[in-house]
């Protein structure tokens, strides 16, 4: 090849792009205005009515669940199964086995969004938090239970991402009434329940900032931490008291217990920066290091190289970033095309049946 | 009367503010979408439909927090729109078509780019999107994300994933 893949991208979309010509500019004061008719006029205001009535039963219910006591769950030693996300479906799968236990149905009047949304598991393995979309477009975040076989129960809402204006209090520099914040919702860009799965914390971004959110699912109670890193990593320390956060140029912890954070620490960004960076619950994460001789690594919060889990010649080219479990002791990641899981307690690696079997399958587990 | 006048002179600011940001980003808007669904026309119709779209929304609600993003993400769901229409009509593959060059100098070039651009419609839609998005309107990830209103953790794995595709696709195609 004679240029970067980069090069070659840009300079093909202007040369192909280069004679089109400016579109005529449209007479905006003959433009249809998109007036409703008479009938709209009385059917929009009866909609309006239903669809607050739907909201408040809905989303504003679930999103304030006070006094509903969540019971904390117990761990389970290995997790078995895992939930698969993808633009589709959201499923129930058997790790080991590869089956599909069941499918899960999607609270009322709440889509997928257009690429898979994040997820997160419980310890106990049985309880998942997936996000999908309200009807108005706001990212939420659904909460399931699966029976003793791994069969999905009702999904229901729990919480939903804060306002632009909420993140504003806590994001240094986000002025949320100007016009360089296209949205008035943060999006959803990472969830991580709490070992005990009474709590549940979310990146909430924005183009200025993120918010760090932590809801008590018993309570509704909310919180909220602002950072200006672009986090796209969450995850609980083992005793649930404090979470663990990651950006690609840094990492960093919040305590909710305490009233002044430990500034973020900064790291170089590396070789294995290529996924989002797959946290542990000690701040250090997992990721795939090299080209087509590929290592799977422990690296530190910094960056440094800690552990070397297993080497191999990745003859697929497909990767997919690596899935750490509730107790982060498990991972699942992607050897040849084929999920494999790693216990880090012991090293044992072993296969699963779960195949990435297209070079365009865009989903990823939770477990 | 006085009442009628001022929303006359309102709806004018919004006509000359609407103006504005149409001759600063609508030509850039056409060729966003063109990489999209590959037909001029529609392309320029997708737009001046987004550009019409904001006109509406600023005369009845007030400006949206960012126009530009706004529009772009007007273009980009005009654009899916013209494709679900296009797929039910012709159930054809879109061809890229590279304007020729004559200089023998760049001639390789061309044929790496024809490749791209061929290749780019075997990518999927998504796929497709995030990379006009970043490569042509350089767009970051936060600002992708708001426009196709997805994660910035799936805008930068979609983007990874789109370019081993298309690394893959062109490696085949040798």
């Amino acid at each position: 090849m004679t240029a970067s893949l980069d090069d070659l991208i840009r300079a093909a979309f202007r040369d192909r792009t280069t004679d089109v010509p400016a579109p005529v500019e449209p007479d905006w004061n003959t433009a249809p205005r998109g007036r409703p008719s008479r009938r709209v006029w009385v059917v929009l205001p009866v909609m309006a009515v239903l669809a607050i009535v739907v909201a408040v039963a809905v989303v504003g219910g679930r999103d304030e669940p006070q006094g509903r006591p969540v019971t904390p769950v117990e761990p389970v030693a290995t997790p078995t199964l895992a939930m698969r996300v993808s633009e589709r479906k959201i499923e129930i799968v058997d790790v080991a086995s590869g089956r599909v236990r069941g499918t899960v149905r999607l609270p009322e009047r709440t889509t997928l969004p257009p690429s898979p949304g994040p997820a997160s598991a419980a310890a106990d393995n049985r309880t998942f938090f997936f996000t999908v979309l309200s009807a108005s477009g706001h990212s939420v975040v659904a909460r399931i239970h699966v029976d003793g076989q791994g069969r999905p129960g009702k999904a229901s809402v729990v919480v939903r991402a804060p306002s632009t204006p909420d993140i504003g209090t806590v994001v240094p520099g986000l002025d949320a009434s100007s016009t360089h914040q296209p949205a008035l919702w943060g999006t959803a860009d990472a969830v991580a329940v709490s070992p005990d799965a009474t709590r549940l914390a979310m990146v909430a971004g924005t183009p200025r900032g993120d918010a760090i959110v932590l809801w008590d699912l018993g309570t509704g109670a909310r919180r909220l931490w602002g950072t200006q890193a672009d986090v796209l990593s969450l995850t609980w320390t083992t005793d649930g008291r404090r979470l663990r956060w990651a950006s690609r140029r840094s990492t960093g912890t919040v305590d909710p217990g305490a009233t002044r954070q430990a500034p973020p620490v900064d790291r170089p960004v590396g070789e294995g920066d290529r996924t989002p960076p797959a946290l542990l619950p000690d701040g250090s994460h997992v990721a795939y290091v090299g080209g087509k001789a590929v290592r799977l690594m422990v690296l530190s919060p910094q960056g440094r190289p800690v552990r070397e889990l297993g080497r191999w010649t990745d003859a697929s080219g497909m990767r997919s970033r690596p899935t750490v479990d509730a107790s982060g002791r498990h991972v699942l990641f992607i050897r040849n095309g084929a999920w494999e899981r790693i216990d880090l307690a012991t090293s044992q690696r072993s296969t699963t049946a779960l195949r990435l079997t297209h070079i365009y399958d865009a989903h990823f587990y939770a477990w | 009367m006085q009442e009628n006048a001022a929303r006359t002179r309102a709806a004018d600011t919004v006509s000359e503010m609407v103006s504005e940001l149409f001759h600063r980003h609508a030509r850039m808007l056409v060729r966003s979408a063109v990489l999209l669904i590959d037909d001029e026309g529609a392309a320029e119709e997708v737009v001046q439909e987004a550009f019409l779209g904001l006109h509406r929304r600023w005369t009845k609600k007030g400006p949206p927090d960012s126009p530009e993003a706004y529009l772009r993400t007007s273009v980009v769901n005009g654009c899916r729109s013209a494709m679900r229409r296009r797929r039910a009509a012709v159930r054809a593959r879109v061809h890229h078509r590279v304007p020729e060059g004559s200089a023998e100098t760049t001639a390789m070039l061309r044929h790496e780019q024809a490749e791209v651009l061929a290749c780019l419609d075997r990518l999927t839609r998504r796929q497709r999107e995030v990379l006009v998005l970043r490569y042509f309107l350089d767009l970051d990830d936060h600002q992708i994300a708001a426009t196709l209103r997805v994660s910035r953790g799936t805008v930068s794995s979609t983007i990874s994933r789109a370019l081993r595709s298309l690394e893959a696709l062109m490696g085949e195609n040798r």
